[in-house]
C-alpha cells in the first residue's frame, strides 16, 4: 500500500508543479533575454533551473555556510529519498544492502543541515502581518477586506509555510528511525515508528518538492521581472 | 478459519483414501479424552496368531498385527517416520540426511529417499533396501526401506531370514524403562529385522543373530544352530488372559525422542554449557511432540515456516515458532501464546531482521565461534547405542554452526557435512559410483598404499588418488572423479591429478532448530555488534573444509549466505560510525525542536502583544 500511497503522492505533486510551471512561469523571453536562440537547450535549461534554486549568497563565512547547508541538505534528500524509496516501492521491501548504507551515511549529514538551516533561516521565514492577512484579520477584528496580495508574496507566503512544514516534520523524520536503533521499542512500535518514519518522510519530500519549486518560481519571476 | 477447515478437509480425505477399502479402527480418531489409554492387549505373530509366553519356539510379536489390531498399520506407515521412501510424498525442507561413511574408502555420502538436493538415493550408489536397514535402522523406528524387498538377488534370501523391519511403535511410544533402544540398534545390526521390536522391548529377550543363518533358515522351525535366533518373554509379565500391558498410552516425553535425536557438541569453549543444557522448553516443561505433534496418520509436523503448505497435518502452522510465540497472521483467532510461550518483544531489533533471518539464526544451536565446532548426532554416530562413536574425530565430519541462506531464502544455522565419493562425470553431470565397485576396484588400492585407521580419514595423497582414478578410467568409459574437500579431482595429463570447484562438491547442509537457547543468550543480546562487527562469526566465522585429501582448510561464513562479502565488510565497518550517527541525529533534532519552539513562543508573543494593543 506504502508504494502505492508514494506513487499517487510524488504524481500529484510533481503534475502540480509541471502544471503551475507551464500555466504561470515567466515566458522563456523574459528568462533568457540575451540568450533567446538557445533557451531549447536542455542543459542550460537545467543548469538555470539549478542556479534558480540556490538562495541568494552573503558574502561572509554565514552566508557561504547556508549556501553549503542548503546544498548539501538537497542532495542528501535527493539520495535518501531514492535509497530509502527504491526498496518500498520498487521491491515491497525493507531499505537494505548498499542502500541502506548509503541512506544511513547520508542521514546524519542531512539532519546536520536541517538544523543549521533551521538555525539560520527560521528568522527570514517567521511570518508578519504581511504575510499573512488572515492572521491579521483575527487580530484586528474589523476589516475583513483582505487586500489581493502581490503574486510574488502569496508565493513568499506559501514558501514559509512550507519551510516551517518541513521544519516540524523533519524532526519526526529523524527520529522516528533513530529512536529504532535504541532498546526501547519491540516489534510493534518498530513497525509503527518506521510506518512514522516512511510516511512523514513522503510528507517531507512533498513539501520540499512545493517548497523548492516555490524558490524556483519566486527568483524566476524576478529575473524576468513581474 | 477457511485454512483450518482446508487442512481439515485435506486430512480427512488423506483419511478417506486410506479407509475406503477398510473402517477406521478403534485407535485411528482421537476421542477427545486426555486421559492416559490403558494398553492390556494380547501380542500377536506375523500371521496373526496370539503369543503365549509359553509357546515353543517363541516367536516375535509383530507390530503390524499386535498394534495393528487397533490402530491402523497402512494410516501409520504414511507418517513423516517412515514415508521417504514414497515418491509422492513433497520432500519438504531439507533435513537431516543419513549419511553412509566407509573411512577407508574416502567415502561420506549424504543420502536420502526424499529428493533434497544434495543428497543421493543409496540406490544411486547401488546400496538397497536391506544394506540400507542394516546400516542405518539402528536409529530408524522401522518401517519404510525396512518393508520394502530388496531387488538384489543375493538378498532376497537374506529378506526372508531377517523379515521386515516392520514400524516399531515401540521406538518412539513406550515410556518403560525396559524399552532398549541401544539393544534395538544391535538387533537390527545383526539383521534381527523382525525380531528387533520384541528384543528391545521389556517382554522379552532376543538372543542370536539373523545375519549368521544361512539362506534357507526358517524361524519358525528352529533347527537348533548356534547363534540362532530366539525369544525368550518375560512370562511374568502375562496376565492369566495372557495380555500384557504395554506403557504406551502416555505422553511422549523427550527422553524417548532422544533415542534418535540427541547432539553432542564437541571442539568448542561453548560445547559444555550447550551439552550440559537442554532446550528452553523442556526446560519450561514442555515436550518435543509439543511443537512436533503428531496426527492419527502420523503426519509429523517439523516445524518450519512454511511447512503449512505441504503437510497434511492441520496444526503445522500454528506449531512453528512463529505460530507459538507471535500468532498466525490473517486469522481470526490468534495462536500466539501457545503452551504460555511469551510474545517476544525484540526491542530494538528492526523488522527487516525477521525479512533476513529465521528466528533459529539469533535462537538455536550452538553459540558461534571464531571457527566452526564439529558435532555428533545420534542418526549419523549411533549415539546411544552399543556401537556409538564417542571420540571427537568420528566421522561423518558434521560442522556446525554455519550460518546459510537457506530454504525459504534467508538466514539459518545449520550443519553441514563435506561430501566425498567418487564418480564419473559425464556431460550431464556426476554420477556416483557405486559402493559395492569402489569397494572392489579402489579398495584394494588403497589397503596397499595407506594405513588405514580404525576411525577418522586415511591421509589420501594425491598418489593415491591419481592410483584409483587410473584404475577407475580402466574400468569405465566416462571420466573419473573424486570429490572431496570441497574439490572434485580430476586426473590431468600435465600434472597427474589437478582439482576444480565443482557444484557437485559443495556441502549438504541441513538446519538446526535445537536446543532454543535462553533469550539471555540469543545473538544480538550484547548489541548489534554480535553480528555486525567485522570479527563476528556471524558472517565471518571460519567454517572448516575436511575430508581424507590433505590437511583442513578454512572457508568463511559469508560463502553460504547469498550476499556480497564486500558489502558485508563495510558494513561491518560502517557500524564504528553507528553511535556518531545517533548523536549527530539527535543533536540535530533537538535543534530543530528548539527552533520550532523558540518561533512558536515568538509567535505567540506577537499575537499576544497585538491584541494587547489593540
Amino acid at each position: 500500500m506504502f508504494a502505492n500511497i508514494v506513487v499517487i503522492v510524488l504524481v500529484i505533486v510533481l503534475a502540480g508543479v509541471v502544471a503551475h510551471w507551464t500555466l504561470f512561469a515567466p515566458k522563456g523571453g523574459q528568462l533568457f533575454d540575451k540568450q533567446r536562440n538557445q533557451l531549447f537547450d536542455p542543459l542550460r535549461y537545467l543548469i538555470l533551473l539549478v542556479l534558480l534554486m540556490l538562495p541568494e549568497q552573503k558574502h561572509n563565512i554565514i552566508g557561504i555556510l547556508r549556501k553549503l547547508a542548503y546544498i548539501l541538505a538537497f542532495i542528501s534528500a535527493v539520495v535518501l529519498g531514492i535509497t530509502g524509496f527504491w526498496h518500498p516501492v520498487a521491491r515491497d521491501s525493507h531499505v537494505s544492502g548498499y542502500l541502506l548504507m548509503i541512506h544511513a551515511t547520508f542521514g546524519p549529514i542531512f539532519a546536520a543541515c536541517m538544523a543549521f538551516l533551521a538555525v539560520f533561516w527560521a528568522e527570514r521565514c517567521k511570518f508578519n502581518r504581511q504575510d499573512c492577512p488572515a492572521v491579521k484579520t483575527v487580530i484586528d477584528n474589523c476589516d475583513y477586506t483582505v487586500k489581493k496580495a502581490a503574486p510574488n508574496k502569496t508565493l513568499w507566503l506559501w514558501q514559509k509555510i512550507l519551510f516551517w512544514a518541513i521544519l516540524a516534520l523533519s524532526p519526526v523524520v529523524i527520529l522516528s528511525i533513530v529512536l529504532t536503533m535504541f532498546d526501547l521499542a519491540g516489534t510493534h512500535w518498530q513497525e509503527l515508528l518506521l510506518s512514522a518514519h516512511r510516511y512523514t518522510s513522503l510528507a517531507w519530500i512533498a513539501g520540499a518538492i512545493m517548497h523548492s519549486y516555490s524558490i524556483w518560481l519566486i527568483k524566476a519571476r524576478e529575473i524576468a521581472g513581474d | 478459519m477457511k485454512k483450518g477447515f482446508l487442512f481439515y478437509l485435506i486430512s480427512m480425505l488423506a483419511l478417506s483414501g486410506v479407509t475406503l477399502a477398510q473402517q477406521l479402527k478403534l485407535g485411528d480418531i482421537d476421542d477427545g479424552s486426555r486421559a492416559e489409554r490403558v494398553h492390556l492387549i494380547e501380542l500377536f505373530d506375523e500371521r496373526g496368531q496370539i503369543i503365549y509366553p509359553d509357546d515353543d519356539p517363541a516367536v516375535p510379536f509383530s507390530m503390524r498385527q499386535t498394534c495393528g489390531d487397533c490402530h491402523t498399520y497402512d494410516l501409520v506407515s504414511q507418517g513423516w517416520h517412515f514415508n521417504a521412501v514414497d515418491p509422492n510424498v513433497p520432500p519438504g525442507r531439507p533435513g537431516q540426511p543419513w549419511i553412509l561413511v566407509e573411512n577407508s574408502l574416502g567415502m561420506q555420502v549424504p543420502l536420502s529417499y526424499r529428493d533434497w538436493p544434495g543428497t543421493f538415493n543409496p540406490e544411486e550408489l547401488g546400496i538397497s533396501t536391506f544394506e540400507f536397514t542394516t546400516r542405518f535402522g539402528r536409529q530408524m523406528p522401522g518401517g519404510g526401506p525396512g518393508e520394502i524387498p530388496s531387488e538384489k538377488f543375493d538378498e532376497i534370501m537374506r529378506a526372508e531370514v531377517s523379515g521386515d523391519l516392520e514400524i516399531n511403535c515401540f521406538s518412539c511410544h513406550s515410556g518403560h524403562s525396559g524399552q532398549d533402544h541401544a539393544e534395538y540398534a544391535d538387533l537390527v545390526r545383526k539383521q534381527n529385522f523382525r525380531w528387533a521390536p520384541t528384543g528391545a522391548s521389556e517382554l522379552a529377550t532376543v538372543t542370536g543373530s539373523a545375519k549368521e543363518m544361512p539362506d534357507m533358515y526358517d524361524y519358525l522351525a528352529p533347527s537348533g544352530m548356534a547363534d540362532e535366533p530366539t525369544v525368550t518373554y518375560r512370562e511374568h509379565l502375562f496376565d492369566n488372559a495372557y495380555r500384557v500391558i504395554l506403557d504406551v498410552g502416555g505422553k511422549i516425553e523427550s527422553h524417548q525422542c532422544y533415542r534418535c535425536h540427541s547432539n553432542r557438541y564437541v571442539e568448542t569453549d561453548f560445547s559444555p554449557v550447550a551439552n550440559a543444557d537442554e532446550d528452553v522448553h523442556l526446560h519450561a516443561g514442555m515436550t518435543c511432540v509439543d511443537c512436533h505433534t503428531e496426527d492419527s496418520a502420523h503426519h509429523t509436523i517439523r516445524g518450519y515456516e512454511g511447512e503449512h503448505k505441504v503437510s497434511a497435518n492441520p496444526m503445522a502452522e500454528a506449531s512453528t515458532c512463529q505460530g507459538c510465540h507471535m500468532g498466525i497472521e490473517e486469522q481470526q483467532h490468534t495462536t500466539a501464546g501457545r503452551f504460555s510461550g511469551p510474545v517476544p518483544d525484540h526491542k530494538g531489533i528492526p523488522p527487516i531482521h525477521f525479512d533476513k533471518l529465521t528466528c533459529t539464526a539469533c535462537h538455536s544451536g550452538l553459540w558461534p565461534e571464531e571457527q566452526t565446532a564439529g558435532v555428533l548426532t545420534s542418526r549419523a554416530h549411533a549415539l546411544g547405542t552399543h556401537e556409538s562413536l564417542r571420540d571427537d574425530e568420528a566421522l561423518p565430519g558434521i560442522i556446525t554452526p554455519v550460518f546459510v541462506t537457506g530454504y525459504d531464502g534467508r538466514i539459518e544455522p545449520a550443519n553441514l557435512v563435506w561430501p566425498a565419493y567418487w564418480a564419473l562425470r559425464q556431460q550431464d553431470g556426476i554420477t556416483p559410483i557405486t559402493l559395492e565397485d569402489v569397494q572392489d576396484i579402489a579398495g584394494p588400492i588403497i589397503e596397499r598404499m595407506l594405513d588405514v585407521p580404525a576411525r577418522g580419514w586415511p591421509d589420501f595423497t594425491e598418489a593415491v588418488v591419481e592410483a584409483v582414478l587410473e584404475d577407475f578410467s580402466q574400468q569405465f568409459d566416462d571420466e573419473p572423479v573424486y570429490i572431496s574437500n570441497g574439490r572434485l579431482y580430476y586426473l590431468d595429463d600435465d600434472v597427474g591429478i589437478a582439482d576444480t570447484e565443482d557444484p557437485a562438491a559443495k556441502p549438504y547442509s541441513w538446519p538446526v532448530a535445537h536446543n532454543v537457547r535462553p533469550a539471555a543468550q540469543s545473538l544480538g543480546v550484547r548489541g548489534c555488534e554480535d553480528c555486525h562487527s567485522a570479527e563476528s562469526p556471524f558472517n565471518f566465522g571460519e567454517v572448516m573444509v575436511e575430508g581424507p585429501v590433505g590437511e583442513p582448510r578454512f572457508v568463511q561464513m559469508f560463502d553460504f549466505q547469498d550476499v556480497d562479502p564486500t558489502y558485508l565488510q563495510w558494513f561491518a565497518w560502517s557500524w564504528m560510525f553507528r553511535n556518531a550517527l545517533k548523536v549527530v541525529s539527535i543533536s540535530a533534532s533537538l535543534v530543530l525542536v528548539g527552533v520550532l519552539l523558540l518561533y512558536a513562543l515568538k509567535a505567540l508573543q506577537s499575537l499576544s502583544a497585538a491584541k494587547t494593543e489593540k
